[in-house]
């Protein structure tokens, strides 16, 4: 190519800079910190840290095991059959995906707390006076939340790859007189065992690295996590060197699945090639006795993905004092956005999620262009880039405090901010930029070349209206995950300034809760709306 | 526009080396004839500047464009899948370079209109690109790229992706196109008869290696090389030592049978090995008074509606010939000729 590089390896620098700069060096710290005598002796000879690290791989392996265990029929449902309301129902699975965890946090406190809509239902119905069901603050609360999450991540994996196998196999199986269990075993399992391995070793790492549900539905010490516990090491206490010992091993446990979720994906690859697609059969054609269960895990898993988003909604137009059924409609708490209290968090997140957006964006299409270019070297800038998947936010910002205290001056904390959002989304908005960047056909450019246009103009008329698909996505994904993000923003936020899930997670604490559903609420839309805008987008797997 | 490319090469490791010398007069249709991965579309992309020769020169008009990015070379090209711009209407295509050139907005809409009548699409501007027929697609890329006048044209491998019946519609387009605009065209392709049928000159290539240049009529009955020979067209071969060279020489085969052939070169002499070639439609049905005479039996016969081929065993192994209408020969013994001029030498 006639075209010179060393521009663009100039302007690469730029993202390669300032990932060492507020990734690397932070990272680095912590792990300097955490794996010295002091900080090791201070985690492992601590029977507490012992417990919390324990409690942490413990609540991961159950949620990830409930997850897959209920998540199974509902994969098996979507792929083999057909059912007024699939679609709707294949749609709403996908909405925890982009869930900020504080807005699940607070649906699961007004359904299942103690004075939330079970057990008033239960009251009324049983005339007991105590609440039934005591969930709240403990495991199970911890396990609802994080099977809330996962159960639908766990089906939107595992579906489509076991929808894709050839109906010819299991045609090819029968005539050489396999039965059902036989052909399960021989050819269901093996197609979609990537599937189940990969979306198990994921949700385990997100359940193990889990931060606002253990925070808020936890409740206290006893239920504690890795994560949890490095907040309030970091925020509450001086025991930093326990903290970054505990973000270590957290994170080389993160790795290890982090690791088994990549191997499986490419094992999943190897069948691509063969993908074919099963007959799917109307649910209705089946007897009763195997729709009837069909239908009720449907109904089922409708309530429970529906029922915390349709409560916060539900909440944020009713009350006079006590929650959920009993009170009128009113619009009190969306009025209340004109109190400084309200709107400013919603000002800040917008600011602090547009800048995550433009540094985001502007990143990526830096590195999907020398990924384009420099194919040789796209893997190992990948890793560079990809790294921050296995660095929790929390980490992060204990990074920044760590190095801030070192350094001896304060940059400003939405600067900090800005930062750990832009590296949690980054390898997600390059993938997105990189999909795109990575169709645009060399002959166009080409073309225009030989039609004398000069390298901006291309840039301007050719390249860019390529990708902007990939540009938009990237953007509103950026957008709903910063706006979403509280554990960043709780450990690094500056002093007065609150963003909208810090705001929901000080309101919940405060028990205002008919606020939080308001906010929560819009939350919810921005969210929803840009995972829409994301899909009508398309392509982009995130 | 004239072109002259004077000692390019450029290596490609464990590949192939390619080395190019070539003229180009001005209004020239050349074609680049050969199989995939012979060179010619990479000495076409030195040519439009995107890859750049390891020595040599480009000389365009007498003018030393070798160092030239693409965008100042005043060389358009059409792609094989026509990189047709998809965020623009078609209209927006064809203006693409003018408007890169700055020309004045009343003129852009004037060439715009006039091109899209010439490739016979009137009314298309505002359609969108995906909603055109490959057809469709192939005369706008086309349209786009002449529309700045370009100082040379380059096609590479154009209708390799239309069906037979698309094909001959965008070839009569594309000498249409040449036709009058006589722009100087580099068409490149690995199909014989596309290239027979539309260029002045034609350059076979390969390995990297221009085998020989000529006119379409030179390439097929007058081939300067063995390799050409075989490449182009269907081909009969037979070995044999020469036995005699005067204006005629004689050569005689391994099973004793001796071919007269015109002297071109005199540069044979007795003992010599050699290769006589022919084209199949050379050979004709002898009345027992010619040179040549070669006795077989026709073992195979495939009817292509104006002719036969027919597929003759002869003492020196198998070969083929044409039976044309009214058809005479039939699946029996029969005594071919092939005359002294139609004969091509070449020593081994």
């Amino acid at each position: 190519m006639k075209e010179t590089r060393l521009p663009l390896l100039f302007l690469f620098l730029i993202p390669f800079l300032l990932l060492i700069l507020f990734f690397y060096v932070p990272v680095i710290t912590v792990f300097m910190t955490g794996f010295s005598k002091e900080g090791l002796v201070s985690v492992l000879g601590d029977s507490y840290c012992r417990k919390i690290c324990l409690f942490s791989l413990e609540q991961g392996a159950l949620s990830t095991f409930l997850s897959a265990a209920i998540g199974f029929p509902g994969a098996y449902i979507l792929a083999k059959y057909t059912f007024r309301g699939k679609g709707f129902l294949k749609a709403l699975i996908t909405v925890p995906f982009v869930l900020p965890p504080i807005a699940a946090v607070l649906g699961i406190v007004l359904l299942i707390g103690n004075n939330g809509i079970i057990n008033r239902a239960l009251m009324a119905l049983t005339g007991a006076a105590e609440p039934p069901l005591k969930v709240l603050y403990s495991l199970k609360a911890i396990l609802i939340a994080h099977t809330f999450y996962n159960i639908p991540l766990f089906i939107r994996f595992v579906y489509p790859v076991w929808e894709k196998i050839p109906k010819s196999l299991y045609e090819a199986g029968r005539s050489l007189g396999a039965g059902k269990v036989r052909l399960f075993y021989t050819v269901t399992l093996p197609w979609i065992t990537s599937a189940v391995v990969a979306s198990c070793a994921l949700i385990f790492v997100e359940c193990f690295m889990s931060f606002s549900i253990v925070l808020v539905l936890g409740g206290g010490p006893q239920y504690s996590t890795m994560e949890v516990e490095i907040y309030k090491l970091a925020r509450t206490t001086s025991h930093i060197a326990k903290a970054c010992a505990l973000g270590g091993l957290e994170t080389l446990f993160a790795l290890v699945f982090i690791s088994i979720y990549t191997a499986a994906g490419h094992r999943e690859q190897r069948y691509s090639g063969s993908a074919g697609r099963n007959e799917e059969v109307p649910l209705k054609s089946l007897s009763m006795a195997h729709s009837i269960p069909a239908l009720l895990y449907v109904l089922f898993l409708l309530l429970y993905v529906a029922l915390p988003m349709v409560t916060i909604a539900f909440n944020s137009f009713t009350g006079n004092g006590r929650w959920g059924l009993s009170g009128g409609f009113t619009l009190n708490w969306y009025t209340s956005f004109a109190q400084p209290v309200m709107y400013r968090p919603v000002l800040n997140t917008v600011f602090i999620a547009v800048s995550t957006v433009i540094c985001a964006v502007l990143l990526s299409l830096v590195i999907a262009a020398v990924i384009s270019r420099w194919p040789k070297g796209s893997f190992l800038v990948q890793i560079f880039f990809f790294a921050s998947l296995a660095i929790s936010s929390i980490l992060l910002g204990l990074g920044y405090l760590l190095t801030i205290s070192k350094l001896g001056f304060r940059p400003n904390g939405k600067i900090l901010l800005v930062a750990v959002h832009t590296a949690a989304v980054l390898p997600f908005t390059i993938k997105a930029v990189s999909l795109f960047y990575s169709r645009i056909n060399r002959r166009c450019i080409e073309c225009a070349q030989s039609l004398g246009a000069r390298p901006l103009r291309i840039l301007w008329t050719v390249k860019l209206p390529m990708i902007k698909n990939g540009i938009f996505t990237a953007g509103i994904f950026a957008f709903a995950v910063s706006a979403g993000e509280v554990n960043g923003a709780l450990m690094l936020s500056p002093e007065g300034f609150t963003t909208m899930p810090v705001a929901i997670y000080r309101l919940i604490g405060a028990y205002r809760f008919y606020q939080a559903c308001a906010m929560g609420t819009v939350l919810l839309l921005i969210c929803i709306a840009a995972f829409y805008a994301i899909d009508r987008l398309g392509e982009v797997s995130l | 526009m004239k072109l002259k490319l004077e000692n390019i090469k450029i290596s490609y490791p464990g590949k192939f080396t390619l080395n190019a010398d070539l003229e180009l007069k001005q209004g020239e249709f050349h074609t680049f004839l050969g199989p995939s991965g012979c060179g010619k579309t990479t000495l076409l992309r030195i040519i439009a500047g995107f890859n750049t020769p390891d020595s040599g020169r480009i000389y365009l008009d007498g003018k030393d464009i070798t160092d030239l990015p693409p965008e100042k070379r005043s060389i358009s090209i059409v792609f094989q899948d026509y990189a047709l711009f998809p965020n623009m209407n078609v209209e927006k295509n064809i203006a693409y370079g003018p408007e890169t050139q700055h020309w004045p907005k009343d003129k852009i809409k004037t060439r715009t209109k006039e091109l899209l009548e010439a490739v016979e699409l009137p009314g298309y501007e505002k359609r969108k690109i995906e909603t055109l027929s490959g057809g469709e697609k192939q005369r706008i890329a086309l349209a786009r790229a002449i529309a700045v006048n370009p100082a040379l044209l380059l096609l590479d491998e154009p209708l390799s992706a239309a069906d037979e019946k698309l094909k001959a519609s965008l070839k009569a387009q594309i000498v249409e196109t040449h036709r009058k605009n006589k722009l100087t065209t580099i068409y490149v392709t690995h199909d014989q008869e596309e290239a027979m049928t539309i260029s002045d000159r034609i350059s076979v290539f390969r390995r990297g290696n221009i085998e020989c240049t000529g006119t379409p009529q030179e390439i097929y009955f007058k081939p300067k090389t063995l390799y050409t020979a075989k490449f182009v067209g269907q081909s009969n071969i037979i070995e044999g030592t020469v036995s005699s060279a005067g204006d005629l020489v004689e050569v005689r085969c391994t099973q004793g049978q001796i071919f007269k052939v015109q002297n071109r070169s005199y540069k044979y002499s007795a003992g010599d090995r050699v290769t006589l070639f022919f084209r199949p439609e050379c050979c004709t049905a002898a009345n027992g008074t010619e040179d040549n005479i070669i006795k077989g039996r026709i073992v195979d016969r495939i009817f292509y509606g104006r002719f036969y081929t027919c597929t003759v065993q002869t003492p020196m192994g198998l070969l083929t010939v044409y039976d044309t209408y009214p058809f005479h020969m039939d699946m029996a013994e029969c005594s071919l000729t092939v005359s002294p001029d139609d004969i091509i030498l070449f020593s081994e």
